[in-house]
């Protein structure tokens, strides 16, 4: 660990991972949903689940997918702040051994549309973000990140990389899923910096892409 | 990232410490981020506001074990109490004071400065603070103290990880305790050798504590253990302060505190399967809270 990191974050209490890293879980979540949901159902497992409660995971990720930062004393509050913006919002606790210790399912509803998005708290504030609805990913919050929902057809990672080349902007890591049977796909590219709006608009223009979302490095 | 290695490879005597940890993180520090100074400066303020922010509080925690701790002492300071019940300097009782509120205020979820992890964020800045008031010591010598204090942990956690998961509480209360002894012997002007003997004399003597914490929670024993490893380190550093050398040097304990964390059963590895939490009253405050929320988190209530 560099210093900064040793004497830091600043951040709300108490625990790292049962706090920390829940907050940071939802601030994820909230920008891969990207609007505001009129339900959260947030399902704990194991150690999330055993001791969840007691560490403010609950109120952690309530905030974190109303987009407050690990530091804001808002999180305290967060059933609140939810209410007063018309969100409902539910819990489920389970013990599941193929599921890491601190590890949650959090779906967000509105009408007929619903996102699933499921993470792990893996230590120290640290998170991993391991599916988005049925496709695997590998999001760790540490790089801005470009998410594509679309039809599969030939040639579509050349089509949106040779945008991001464009703006000169390098790939650290790339996804890509389809589910079976279908042509569904999602493709996850995390990325040394933000795009720029004109980049950004003409990938969301390609055809068959129906969902572009962008989700920046989380401060830790 | 700064480690044992490469601090024995600079000539330590040529600057101060902090001088030697800024320069080198500095040196190694992305583009975007800020200078280890305006960080440290920055952290030093989150501190002072969770300190006042702590003492002004006066409500028991979520799980209710804990809360009104500090307030208790504050009385026994205001003299409310009467001084024949005081039994420390009002340094020495400050530094009590402060660890356990900032644990506290930690506890009901208020801002707190992890540091080096949530669970022991009491001690390096009650000891860095409470020293600081009592000497009157001004904001650029105490962000020379915190980065002394965060070079200490830097080096340490690059050896072993800092989590109750990996080698138990020394590697939390026991390393902020550390860190903490070697940022007093900066506040006061000691010289290098001097700094890394308090942290390595502090390490030392709680080599082996473990991470037992009551129905998983960072709680009991965490809150007034922040107290006594504050006043712990303040010991460190007094002791080195009159001269008094760490027989091993702080390297060395490290590697010990591994070996040990590394045999360290699991069970006394935050995961609350033995030691404090299965206690009977562990186990008894366990149910309770377990009853608590379900009711509280039934449909009805959400």
């Amino acid at each position: 660990m560099k210093i900064k990191d040793v004497i830091g974050p600043t951040m709300v209490g108490p625990s790292s991972s049962h706090t920390a890293g829940a907050i940071r879980i939802g601030n994820i979540a909230y920008y891969i949903y990207g609007r505001q949901p009129s339900n959260m159902h947030f399902t704990l497992y194991n150690s999330f689940a055993k001791t969840g409660l007691g560490h403010g995971t609950d109120k952690a990720l309530i905030g974190g997918c109303l987009g407050f930062l690990v530091d804001d004393i808002r999180i305290r509050d967060s059933y609140s702040e939810a209410k007063d913006r018309g969100i409902q919002v539910g819990f489920s606790f389970k013990t599941d051994r193929s599921r890491h210790p601190n590890s949650v399912d959090i779906e967000f509803q509105d009408g007929n549309s619903i996102l699933t998005v499921s993470a792990n708290s893996t230590g120290a504030g640290n998170i991993q973000v391991i599916k988005i609805n049925d496709f695997n990913v590998d999001l760790r919050g540490d790089y801005y990140s470009l998410i594509l929902f679309y039809k599969d057809q030939p040639g579509m990672i050349w089509k949106v990389t040779k945008f991001v080349q464009a703006n000169g902007v390098n790939i650290e890591s790339l996804i890509c899923n389809r589910l079976e049977d279908t042509d569904d796909s999602m493709m996850c590219l995390c990325l040394a910096h933000s795009l720029d709006q004109k980049t950004l608009l003409s990938i969301k223009d390609i055809d068959n892409i129906f969902m572009a979302r962008t989700v920046p490095a989380l401060e830790k | 990232m700064i480690t044992f290695d490469k601090l024995d490879k600079l000539d330590i005597n040529s600057k101060p410490l902090h001088e030697i940890f800024q320069e080198y993180e500095d040196a190694h520090k992305r583009a975007k981020d800020p200078y280890i100074r305006d960080e440290a400066l920055k952290r030093l303020e989150d501190m002072k506001e969770s300190v006042s922010r702590a003492t002004e509080a006066c409500s028991f925690s979520f799980s209710g074990m804990s809360g009104l701790d500090s307030l208790k002492l504050k009385n026994i300071m205001d003299e409310k109490e009467g001084t024949d019940r005081v039994l420390f300097s009002s340094l020495i009782m400050k530094v009590i004071y402060y660890a356990i509120a900032i644990l506290e205020e930690n506890q009901r979820m208020g801002k707190i400065v992890a540091c080096p992890t949530a669970g022991s964020c009491g001690i390096v800045p009650a000891c860095i603070l409470a020293v600081s008031e009592h000497f009157k010591i001004g904001v650029k010598k105490q962000v020379s103290a915190l980065i002394t204090a965060g070079g200490i942990g830097s080096m340490i956690s690059n050896e072993v990880g800092l989590a109750g998961a990996v080698a138990g509480c020394q590697a939390e209360c026991g390393v902020a305790a550390s860190m903490a002894a070697g940022g007093v012997v900066c506040l006061l002007n000691g010289s290098n050798d001097e700094i890394l003997s308090s942290a390595a004399l502090a390490l030392k003597n709680v080599l082996g504590l473990v991470c037992d914490p009551i129905a998983g929670l960072v709680e009991v024993p965490c809150v007034k253990r922040n107290g006594f490893l504050a006043v712990h380190a303040m010991v460190a550093a007094q002791m080195s302060l009159a001269g008094i050398k760490s027989v091993v040097p702080l390297n060395e304990v490290v590697e010990a505190m591994k070996e040990i964390g590394a045999e360290m059963n699991s069970r006394f590895k935050e995961t609350s399967e033995g030691g404090l939490a299965t206690t009977k009253t562990g186990i008894r405050i366990e149910e309770e809270l377990k009853e608590k929320w379900t009711k509280l988190y039934s449909k009805d209530n959400l």
